[in-house]
């Protein structure tokens, strides 16, 4: 139908020798297909029943009136108390993490240390990012009881692995022909380390650990779980037992001070970048 | 123009003003700190060294860290006394016990599904959702900004909230059992909500040139779009949504923990009832398939890109 409309051979040319389906996209395409059908099958949907709407609409109308008492409040469980602990344990767990990621970091750059030092710390950042947060909590709990501190400790922990490998990647970029200039001018290795590479790492190391804070504040609810603090507990208890204007007033206050945190995080880091 | 401006160019004027006043703050602090001393150099000309603020930020610093010590209860003596206390566990998580194998075998299966079926759903819905709330395809239309500013502000909202939360509230909808359904619904809003950002970032910074000429021809915007954007996007859509799968894989497995599915729900009962052993056979199964997993998605990225 459309032929008579293009005039042009060329056009038609260029319409036939368009890219057609070529068999890896249909294979890919049939994979994705069985893939999902297969997870289809062992999901069962047999949950659905007349109790969730009705709970659905309690929790919406709880949801727009959070309890005034927690988000305004000022005792042991309101938002200004555990949204300070939830800051508290994410800063110093991410500065926990720093410290510790900078000098594994250091190890597990490619331009500095030999191949097989550098495998073996990559391998253990790995591990450490594929343990679930909770398992690292348990273990840390045994340590140092339950509270706020072990929260600190597994923010810390769990913060490792991203945070060396961006800075491994940091490292990985240094521009050596500054500290072959600093070489030129009789610098010492103290100074070299101090003016050629201190600088060039300064800002993209700060600029993670924004960005990681940043996370770990999200991620708070998760430490609550395992009873390290913070108002991720409180938080998940109060959805549980169906103390929905709690959970508001938590869920308020938790998202307030995510977008905060995101606003500044954004601001500083376009201006290290 | 000024109407249209979109809440990004707000956020955006916003963010100059603050920088702004926040250079007039630091001027103010500049006067009151002291000022270094002036150098003179050979020939007579006298040099005024930048001031170092580094002092300064570090005493606020370890304020706030001294605060926060007071706090969270920090107690790095506490740490390195109880430190052998964790020998214990580790030396019997990683003796992991190979005759649980079998239930942790359909567990890690359970949570794999969960985890493809919810970045499937969430990555399906994000593509539409991506095309109606990218500004530079509708800045013509006053009406759709104004749309599009409250779907973005309200799935930057959507953002804020981790995947457990979503998991616990959404396993109070159904019925008692129905821990796998609700991981899935829990991952595909989490997929959702960070793929459809992804996506229209990428689709806002295209060139619209080739869009603009195909609408020229009087098609309407939707079949300009999958003609001129689509091809441009669709690799880079795959390749986000393999990159969602792979940290969904990784979170579902702590979605079990509220009795979301997956082999979070027995990793919570080994760990609780004191079986390290068979937490250990657990992590490791875990540690295997996610690395499998990513490393074959991986392979898959490198060739879409």
């Amino acid at each position: 139908m459309n032929e008579k409309h293009i005039v042009n051979e060329n056009v038609i040319s260029q319409y036939n020798n368009a890219p057609k389906m070529s068999r890896a996209k249909i294979i890919s395409f049939v994979a994705v297909i069985i893939l999902v059908l297969w997870s289809i099958m062992g999901i069962s949907f047999d949950g659905f029943n007349g109790k969730g709407f009705e709970v659905a609409m309690r929790l919406l109308g709880s949801f727009l009136e959070p309890n005034k008492i927690i988000l305004f409040g000022d005792n042991a469980y309101s938002v200004r108390v555990l949204g300070l602990e939830t800051l508290a344990i994410a800063f110093l767990g991410t500065i926990f993490g720093a410290l510790m990621a900078i000098p594994i970091a250091f190890l597990a750059a490619r331009n500095i240390m030999p191949k097989f030092v550098n495998l073996f710390f990559q391998g253990t950042i790995t591990g450490i990012r594929v343990f679930p947060v909770f398992v690292i909590g348990v273990a840390v709990i045994k340590i140092t009881g339950f509270g706020p501190f072990a929260g600190v400790i597994t923010m810390g922990i769990t913060s490792i692995g991203m945070m060396t490998k961006l800075y491994v990647e940091a490292i990985e970029g240094i521009n050596k022909n500054v500290l072959e200039a600093l070489d030129a001018t009789g610098c010492s290795t103290f100074q070299k380390i101090r003016f050629g590479i201190i600088p060039q790492l300064t800002a993209q190391f700060l600029s993670t650990a924004i960005y990681r804070f940043e996370i770990n504040v999200k991620n708070a609810a998760v430490l609550g779980l395992v009873g390290a603090g913070g108002i991720g507990g409180p938080l998940l208890n109060a959805i549980s037992a169906g103390r929905f204007s709690d959970a508001s007033a938590y869920l308020i206050g938790l998202g307030v001070m995510v977008l905060i945190i995101e606003f500044f995080s954004n601001v500083i880091r376009e201006k290290l970048a | 123009m000024r109407k249209t401006s979109s809440s990004k160019n707000e956020s955006k004027s916003f963010k100059q003003s603050f920088l702004k006043n926040w250079k007039s703050v630091a001027s103010v602090i500049d006067r009151i700190l002291p000022k270094p001393k002036q150098v003179v150099l050979a020939d007579g000309t006298k040099v005024d060294p930048p001031r170092s603020t580094s002092i300064y930020v570090s005493i606020i610093l370890l304020i706030i860290i001294l605060y926060f010590v007071n706090i969270t209860e920090f107690n790095i003596i506490l740490l390195f006394k109880n430190f052998t206390n964790i020998f214990e566990f580790t030396s019997r998580i990683f003796k992991p016990d190979f005759s649980y194998y079998p239930e942790v075998i359909l567990k890690v299966i359970e949570t794999i599904r969960m985890a493809l079926l919810g970045t499937f759903v969430g990555a399906i819905a994000s593509l539409p959702v991506a095309y109606f709330i990218s500004a530079n395809l509708h800045k013509d239309t006053k009406v759709a900004m104004f749309f599009i500013n409250i779907v973005k502000a309200s799935l930057s909202l959507l953002r804020t909230f981790p995947m457990l939360v979503y998991a616990q509230i959404i396993l109070l909808l159904f019925a008692a059992g129905s821990g796998p359904l609700t991981g899935t619904i829990a991952v595909s809003i989490f997929t959702f909500s960070i793929l459809t950002k992804m996506l229209y970032e990428y689709i806002e910074t295209l060139d619209l040139g080739a869009f603009e000429a195909i609408e020229s021809t009087g098609v309407t915007k939707l079949k300009a779009f999958t003609t001129a954007i689509l091809p441009e996007i669709i690799s880079v859509y795959y390749s986000y949504s393999l990159y969602c799968f792979d940290i969904n894989i990784r979170h579902s497995t702590i979605l079990g923990y509220v009795g979301a599915g997956g082999i979070g729900v027995i990793l919570k009962r080994t760990l609780q009832s004191d079986n390290y052993e068979q937490s250990g056979m657990i992590l490791l199964v875990v540690f295997v398939a996610i690395l499998s997993i990513e490393a074959v998605s991986k392979a898959i990225r490198r060739r879409l890109a």
